[in-house]
């Protein structure tokens, strides 16, 4: 079940809600991949300046800034972090239709299944732009 | 010879006086030329005992139907007859008096010879009696002359009855022209009119001077109409109820049907003849009901009531008004225009830009408005405008306005006045009348119902709005922590079986799924209490209540779960037991001191005091916490509202706690309100209570 994934295998989860957080998190980890979190859209840009993801987790519906805004901001930063691609996990209807406006990759809505958030997160680091490199 | 000299000579002199009376009687309708029947009767009676020897002469003649005969009469002053017993002798003659006959004298002295006359046909003109002692009476020549005066009496004055039944139909035919209720009128060949009857010049508005010789083409409102009718008339078309529109004196339009004819010479066109049948108020009626019936289809086809008034206003136009406006109460009470027309754009300008407000008017002119009554002026004069303008400006816009004559009716629903409609006759010259205000007062009752159906409508859609945002909100609070449960879960299953499952990450999931299923707990709570709020169904049960004591133990609570705060109590009197739902008042209290202890995140001083005032209670907690930024003194009281800084530090909470805790405080008459110097400087949260005995059971219970 364990693939061969590129050396550096970074998740940034962007979430309010802690215990999905923690728990997305931490199943990462132990896929052994390197992951951030990030509890609204704000502090998400700010890491992304100086860490940059190979996938984005984005939650929709957070304070100080909400996904929409993140991932406007997003689409006009400068360079890589312009193009990390996105996997959008919300309780919010119609998650699907959303992310497709976002232009995220990939929608799941919670509650989920952990099995597959872990899955799409390794299809997606293969085949993004930062693991084309 | 000298005899018989002697009685030609009195012969010829008998005929020449025979001559000259007969001459002088074929004068008498000369003489008689206006005389009445009477006077003609007594001068007949003069001339004929002149001429015949006569004891006795009555001329009888009809005067005016109704009224008795009238009787001249002659009598020899030495005879033994008196006027009373002619009239009896004439009243007493048989129906037709037509041969001579004798009858005897009153007084038995002997016998008269008698003859009687009819004047005119079978006497219809009158009758003439005469009798006289003479031994020959009549004689042929008494004959003649009784006659011929009889036949020239009764001459004169049929000729007068014809005349004068000739002239009374000429007058009854012009008198039922003048006065037809319909109009009539003739038209020379220059177009001008010739003659008019009354009912003509009542309808327009004219006295005759001003409307004879007018072109007729003046008249009408529409030029093509009356082109057409004339072009018809002179083609010797006859026109029956043909519709026009007639422009009165004063401006205003009258509906008419024309049926006319002209009438010619030969060739030649002498004038038309023309009756005018006003339909005014049946086309007016039939306009009416029209208007009601576009204005009901346009009012029911759209909520937008700002363009639908709009439309309604354009459909009003120009039947009922030259110009006009909707004002509108809006929930805070101000007037709102909208829906003003003018035909000219400029006044249209000064019509929108005009501010209302009720301070500056008279009743007069806003009573529809002030007090929901229909302000009727057909007449609007100077002084008019000069009493009810709020100042030299609004004076100033009036008369540029120029408008005479006005309608203000109100839109109401039941006792509330929404509204106004305000409609102005003004260069068009016309008035309203008491049909226009009632047409007016339809409209605005329907416009009014419209109103209140949008308005409605618009409570319907934000309660909907509300309810939506709730729920989407609602949802995502309840998936978040479910999802964060189920991923607990299967995060420490997916451990166990790859072995990873040490102790450390064991109680840290534990941890975590309690803390988020107590989470869950809580929601569900709150999502309960909200939804009764908001269907009205959540009881109180108020029983006496040691408040004192209730805080007390809430505080003494709170003191042992957060040792970093210190929580102090002020009693500044110790009140009476108040009537008060203590579950709900602890669940309030409960949240009050736990906002303040959760928002004061390093610990620091709770102070929490509490009074009589305003006959009531106030109780104050106060935390030297994050604080609360000015915009959100309201919004924490909303469903999910939340302080920005609140969010900002991540300090969990869903924004229900205050929203249900404002309901329950009001459902006690009470007031829940929050004050702050501003982020970082504390919060102080205010709870007034109101006294006990105004807690009854009708503010007990939530209909």
């Amino acid at each position: 079940m364990r693939r061969r994934l590129p050396d550096e295998r970074r998740v940034l989860i962007v979430e309010d809600e802690d215990t999905i957080g923690e728990v997305v998190a931490d199943a990462l980890m132990l896929e052994g991949y390197e992951v951030r979190r990030a509890r609204n859209g704000r502090e998400a840009l700010e890491m992304v300046h100086e860490w940059l993801p190979h996938l984005i987790l984005l939650d929709l519906m957070m304070p100080v800034m909400d996904g929409w805004a993140f991932r406007a901001a997003q689409r006009r930063l400068a360079g890589d972090a312009a193009d990390v691609p996105v996997v959008v996990l919300s309780g919010a209807r119609e998650v699907r239709a959303r992310a497709d406006e976002l232009g995220a990759v990939e929608a799941m809505s919670k509650p989920f299944e952990l099995n597959h958030v872990i899955e799409a997160v390794g299809r997606w680091i293969e085949r993004g732009p930062s693991a084309a490199e | 010879v000298p005899d018989a000299a002697a009685g030609r000579s009195d012969e010829v002199r008998s005929l020449r006086r025979s001559m000259r009376d007969l001459v002088a009687l074929s004068t008498l309708p000369a003489v008689w030329g206006d005389f009445r029947a009477d006077q003609i009767a007594e001068s007949l009676a003069d001339v004929l005992v002149g001429m015949v020897d006569l004891d006795l002469l009555l001329v009888r003649v009809p005067l005016s139907p109704g009224q008795p005969p009238y009787d001249a009469v002659r009598t020899r002053t030495d005879g033994p007859y008196a006027s009373e017993q002619v009239r009896t002798l004439a009243d007493a003659l048989p129906a037709d008096p037509g041969g001579a006959r004798t009858i005897s004298r009153p007084d038995g002295g002997g016998a008269l010879g008698m003859v009687a006359v009819p004047l005119g046909l079978g006497g219809d003109s009158g009758v003439l009696v005469a009798a006289s002692e003479a031994p020959r009476f009549p004689s042929e020549n008494d004959r003649l002359f009784l006659t011929v005066g009889a036949n020239q009496a009764a001459m004169v004055l049929q000729r007068r009855r014809a005349e004068e039944q000739l002239q009374r139909s000429q007058r009854e035919l012009s008198d039922f022209m003048e006065n037809a209720v319909v109009g009539l009128h003739r038209v020379g060949p220059d177009g001008r009119i010739l003659w008019a009857n009354r009912a003509e010049l009542d309808l327009l508005g004219y006295t005759s001077e001003e409307y004879i010789g007018r072109p007729v083409a003046d008249v009408h409102a529409d030029p093509a109409t009356i082109e057409d009718i004339l072009g018809r008339l002179s083609a010797r078309e006859e026109l029956h109820n043909y519709p026009a529109r007639l422009r009165c004196k004063d401006g205003s339009i009258k509906h008419v049907l024309i049926s006319s004819n002209a009438r010619w010479e030969g060739d030649r066109f002498v004038h038309t003849r023309c009756f005018t049948r006003d339909v005014t108020e049946v086309v007016r009626a039939e306009q009416g009901r029209e208007l009601l019936v576009r204005a009901g289809e346009v009012l029911a086809s759209s909520l937008d009531w700002d363009a639908t008034l709009d439309h309604v206003m354009d459909l009003a136009m120009p039947l009922l008004a030259d110009f006009g406006f909707f004002d509108v109460v809006e929930a805070d009470g101000r007037v709102r225009r909208i829906a003003s027309a003018h035909e000219d754009p400029r006044r249209q300008a000064i019509l929108d830009s005009s501010r209302w407000s009720r301070a500056d008017h008279t009743d007069l002119n806003v009573c529809a408005l002030t007090s929901g009554r229909t302000g009727f002026h057909p007449d609007i004069t100077g002084a008019w405008l000069h009493a009810v303008a709020a100042g030299p400006e609004h004076l100033a816009v009036m008369r540029d306005l120029a408008f005479r004559s006005m309608v203000t009716v109100p839109l109401r629903h039941g006792e509330r006045t929404l509204g106004a409609l305000t409609l102005f006759f003004a260069d068009s010259g016309r008035r309203h009348t008491e049909d226009d205000v009632a047409l007016s007062e339809e409209l605005a009752r329907r416009a009014a119902m419209a109103v209140e159906n949008a308005r409605l409508y618009g409570e319907a859609q934000a309660a909907i709005r509300v309810r939506d945002e709730f729920l989407s909100i609602a949802s995502h609070e309840l998936r978040n922590p479910v999802a964060g449960m189920k991923g607990a879960a299967q995060m420490l299953r997916r451990a166990d079986e790859r072995g990873q499952l040490d102790g450390a990450r064991l109680r840290r999931y534990v941890g975590m799924i309690e803390q988020t299923a107590n989470r869950l707990a809580t929601l569900t709570e709150d999502l309960l209490d909200v939804s009764r709020l908001q269907q009205g169904v959540l009881p109180l049960r108020p029983r006496r209540t040691d408040l004192a004591a209730l805080i007390g133990s809430v505080i003494a609570r709170f003191q042992e779960q957060s040792p970093a705060h210190q929580l102090a109590l002020d009693l500044g009197c110790s009140p009476d037991p108040a009537v008060v739902d203590p579950d709900r008042i602890e669940q309030v209290l409960e949240n009050l001191l736990g906002n303040a202890v959760k928002y004061t995140p390093g610990g620091g001083p709770i102070e929490v005091t509490m009074g009589p005032d305003q006959g009531g209670l106030l109780l104050r907690v106060r935390d030297r916490g994050i604080g609360l930024p000015e915009p959100f003194l309201e919004r924490i009281f909303e469903p999910f509202g939340r302080a920005s800084n609140a969010v900002e530090r991540n300090i969990e909470g869903l924004g229900l706690g205050l929203y249900i805790c404002r309901q329950i405080v009001e459902q006690h008459g009470g007031r829940l309100w929050a004050e702050s110097d501003g982020e970082g400087k504390g919060t102080t949260m205010l709870l007034r209570l109101p006294a006990s005995d105004c807690v009854t059971d009708d503010a007990a219970s939530v209909a």
